[in-house]
């Protein structure tokens, strides 16, 4: 018998005879009975308080470690063009846009990120993708640390990492709303995007409307900085030899800057603005140097009382124009090239409306073209306008399936027009993508 | 002489600047995710805290985009609170992540989870997984409709203003003690509560005694506020579009027959609104509960096939109109679910 039992029992047994003497009387119970039953009851009053107490801390739910957020996403597509496998090529000129008639395996993205420590967070993205001959590539994507406590409202990030130019260019493919990417973002960054490793310091500006100034440098080099150092031999803008002497001082990097800001219109609709410059030098000689400004504008407008997100509307534009300050080639027994600058320049805009839920539709104007040298015989200069129109249904957040149609009108190819089917789909937690 | 009187200036001075008035402390900057946890900041908070919220009222708080406004919110936060078991996964990283404020990260002192002292519902046993469609592994994290459980949240609110504002810990204590009362007056009204002890009463409406216990009390009269409006409903069922307002209904032993959603956060098909209907008429389920963001096509559909009326409920302060304060929007819940499942068919 428990003890608790044991002193009710106890204490009811003291307690009966003289409550049933008291009974037989018909007066009240006496003062030993009420002061034991008094004590009874504080004791009970004591044991359910500290079993409750118990109670509630054991039904508390136990915290998880979470260590790591593991994601993968694919990203495939099908479908064809009136323009032979060669054209298309170029035509689409992003590295993980289709470009085959059949299928594509554009990105298959496995994204890793968490908390390192409490004033670091890691985030790592490996794409594999399978190119056009049919060959497996693999690519390191990004792979940085981010600080989450620095002080004055700075964050600092390390790495390799997209450089923050505009609004497309650090997305990632399977987050657009169209099939392949813009033709200036293939024309100023390459089929890749700009990329490369470096570091990047950005401030939250005590404003009172949102204010983020950034502040980037990155190594020039590779397959990645296609408008800068490039690759090394290989041929740059404009048809131009490669002749750039070895990496030597801080003024060999590139250097980049962007200023966003964001206003709030009204509690449906925000406005966002951003203005980018990348300045750093290119691979035709010493004094060859490469400037790109860009700057952008998104409008977004989802109602208050929207269903899972929907409906909306997403505007968003941006221009860009380069400047490539070719050095002079003058290696004997090669032909000789002069000083020379070229400039290019592009903008898309593309407007996306969630008209049901889980269904959305885009449209989008690409536009690009190149000044001086000779851009009509260059296909990554030539004057180019394409004009997309894609249909997505999302049956779940997790994954989507895109049809789009696209029309293409090059100088050098003249006509074209493309279809592709596209499907995503995402397993694990993968963190939300930027606004 | 001058020294004297330059050593008596400075004493004088050290007198006066000791003696200036204490500045006003400034008031804690709490940054919440929903209104409801807005509403409960203020009432435990008074005039010590400013509150910013992410939602109006409207909003489905599952899908939020993290604007950069909130983000600028969030830096400027001494405390965010959160309504937590994963509602607010979809944005949450992006906004205390990226704030660029260390008192605000998970585990710090300003990171407030609303929902730790709450008794879950629905917590699924098993594995899970998204084949479920958009299942809360943690359990239904609506928890806000119940005003019991309202009180629990009171309480964890008060403990997180307590740790980043130790002077005024105790107000804030006191503040969340006064809520409880007026919580509890709002539930039963105030003459039962004067020979009956609340917590008596929520044990009686939770074992679903309440009702036989009052009449053999002879306390029938006595009973007021939501517990008098929806005690007469108790065995009812209903249909909601999704899990919404499960902990409400639970608290006064209203039944969920089915929802519309055959599984969370996927919409209604032709073949599952048909098991609706036939669950509506097998139940004479008298209502179909949904939120302002819930289309109303599917629930008027059915509504008019079977003869149940739609209720639009608030799932948060501010969705269906004005709501001065947390009760308020409570009270507007009751009276127009028992106005709702009251009327004649």
């Amino acid at each position: 018998m428990s003890a608790f039992r044991r002193s009710a029992v106890a204490a009811l047994a003291l307690v009966a005879p003289a409550a049933a003497a008291a009974a037989q009387e018909g007066g009240p119970p006496p003062k030993e009975t009420r002061d034991a039953l008094k004590e009874l009851m504080e004791e009970y009053e004591e044991r359910l308080e500290d079993l409750e107490r118990r109670v509630a801390i054991a039904e508390r739910p136990k915290p998880v470690l979470r260590l790591i957020d593991l994601s993968l996403s694919g990203l495939f597509a099908a479908g064809g063009s009136t323009a032979s496998e060669a054209e298309l090529e170029s035509l689409q000129g992003g590295g993980h846009d289709p470009h085959k008639r059949g299928f594509t395996v554009q990105n298959v993205e496995l994204a890793i990120s968490g908390a390192v420590d409490p004033y670091l967070r890691g985030d790592f993205y490996l794409i594999t993708f399978i190119d056009s001959e049919g060959e497996t590539a693999v690519e390191l994507e990004e792979a940085y640390l981010t600080t989450t406590s620095l002080p004055g409202g700075l964050q600092a990030r390390v790495g390799h990492f997209f450089t923050e130019f505009g609004r497309l260019n650090p997305s990632h493919p399977h987050s657009w709303e169209f099939v392949d990417q813009p033709v200036v973002n293939t024309r100023m960054f390459g089929p890749d995007g700009m990329r490369a490793p470096g570091a990047r310091l950005s401030w939250l500006a005590p404003t009172r409307f949102p204010l983020d100034l950034l502040a980037t440098v990155q190594n020039g080099n590779g397959e990645t900085m296609t408008s800068f150092l490039g690759t090394e031999e290989e041929e740059q803008i404009g048809g131009r030899p490669w002749d750039a002497p070895p990496v030597r001082t801080a003024a060999d990097l590139v250097y980049s800057g962007r200023a966003q800001a964001s206003v709030d219109l009204d509690p449906e609709a925000v406005a966002l603005l951003g203005a980018s410059g990348a300045f750093g030098p290119n691979g035709t000689g010493r004094t060859g140097r490469t400037r790109i400004l860009g700057a952008d504008l998104t409008l977004k407008w989802k109602p208050k009382a929207a269903d899972q997100g929907f409906p909306f509307v997403t505007w968003q534009t941006e221009g860009m124009v380069r400047r490539f300050h070719a050095d002079r080639y003058l290696v004997p027994g090669e032909p000789f090239f002069a000083h020379e600058s070229l400039h290019d320049a592009g903008f898309y805009s593309q407007a996306v409306w969630g008209f049901r839920r889980g269904w959305t539709a885009g449209v989008r104007w690409d536009q690009a073209d190149g000044m001086h040298g000779d851009p009509h015989s260059d296909p990554f200069r030539e004057r180019r306008t394409r004009a997309s129109a894609a249909l997505t249904w999302f049956p779940s957040e997790f994954s989507k399936i895109r049809l789009q149609v696209s029309r293409d009108r090059s100088e050098s190819l003249g006509e074209s027009t493309s279809v592709w089917i596209q499907f995503e789909f995402l397993l694990g937690s993968h963190g939300a993508h930027r606004f | 002489m001058k020294s004297r009187n330059a050593a008596a200036a400075v004493a004088a001075a050290l007198l006066l600047a000791g003696a200036a008035p204490a500045q006003e402390a400034k008031p804690v900057r709490v940054l919440a995710t929903t209104t409801d946890l807005a509403a409960l900041v203020r009432e435990v908070g008074g005039d010590a805290v400013s509150v910013d919220c992410l939602t109006t009222g409207p909003e489905d708080p599952h899908f939020l985009d993290a604007r950069p406004s909130f983000v600028r919110a969030a830096h400027d936060a001494d405390l965010f609170v959160k309504v937590g078991m994963d509602l607010e996964a979809g944005y949450e990283v992006p906004i205390v992540r990226d704030a660029r404020n260390p008192r605000i990260q998970p585990g710090a002192a300003g990171h407030c989870d609303a929902s730790a002292a709450v008794d879950r519902l629905e917590v699924p046993t098993g594995a899970v997984d998204r084949s479920l469609g958009d299942v809360h592994p943690q359990g239904n994290p609506h928890y806000l409709t119940d005003p019991v459980r309202a009180k629990a949240v009171a309480g964890t609110i008060a403990e997180s203003l307590g740790r980043v504002d130790p002077a005024r810990a105790a107000r804030y204590r006191d503040a969340a003690a006064a809520f409880s009362r007026r919580a509890d007056e709002a539930m039963f009204g105030g003459a039962i509560l004067s020979e009956v002890p609340a917590r008596r009463l929520e044990r009686l409406l939770a074992r679903g005694e309440l009702g036989s216990w009052l009449k053999e009390k002879g306390l029938e009269g006595k009973i007021g506020g939501f517990a008098r409006a929806l005690l007469p409903f108790s065995g009812t069922e209903v249909v909601q579009y999704h899990a919404h307002f499960t902990y409400l209904l639970d608290r006064f032993h209203i039944r969920v027959a089915a929802n519309l959603e055959p599984k969370p956060g996927i919409p209604p098909s032709p073949g599952h609104v048909r098991t609706v209907v036939e669950a509506i008429r097998a139940a004479r389920a008298p209502a179909i509960l949904r939120t302002c963001f819930n289309p109303p096509s599917v629930p008027d559909a059915v509504a008019g096939e079977t003869g149940a009326r739609v209720v639009v409920l608030s799932h948060m302060p501010g969705a269906v109109g004005e709501d001065a304060d947390y009760l308020s929007f409570v009270e507007r819940n009751v009276r127009l679910l028992a106005a709702a499942l009251g009327a004649p068919r």
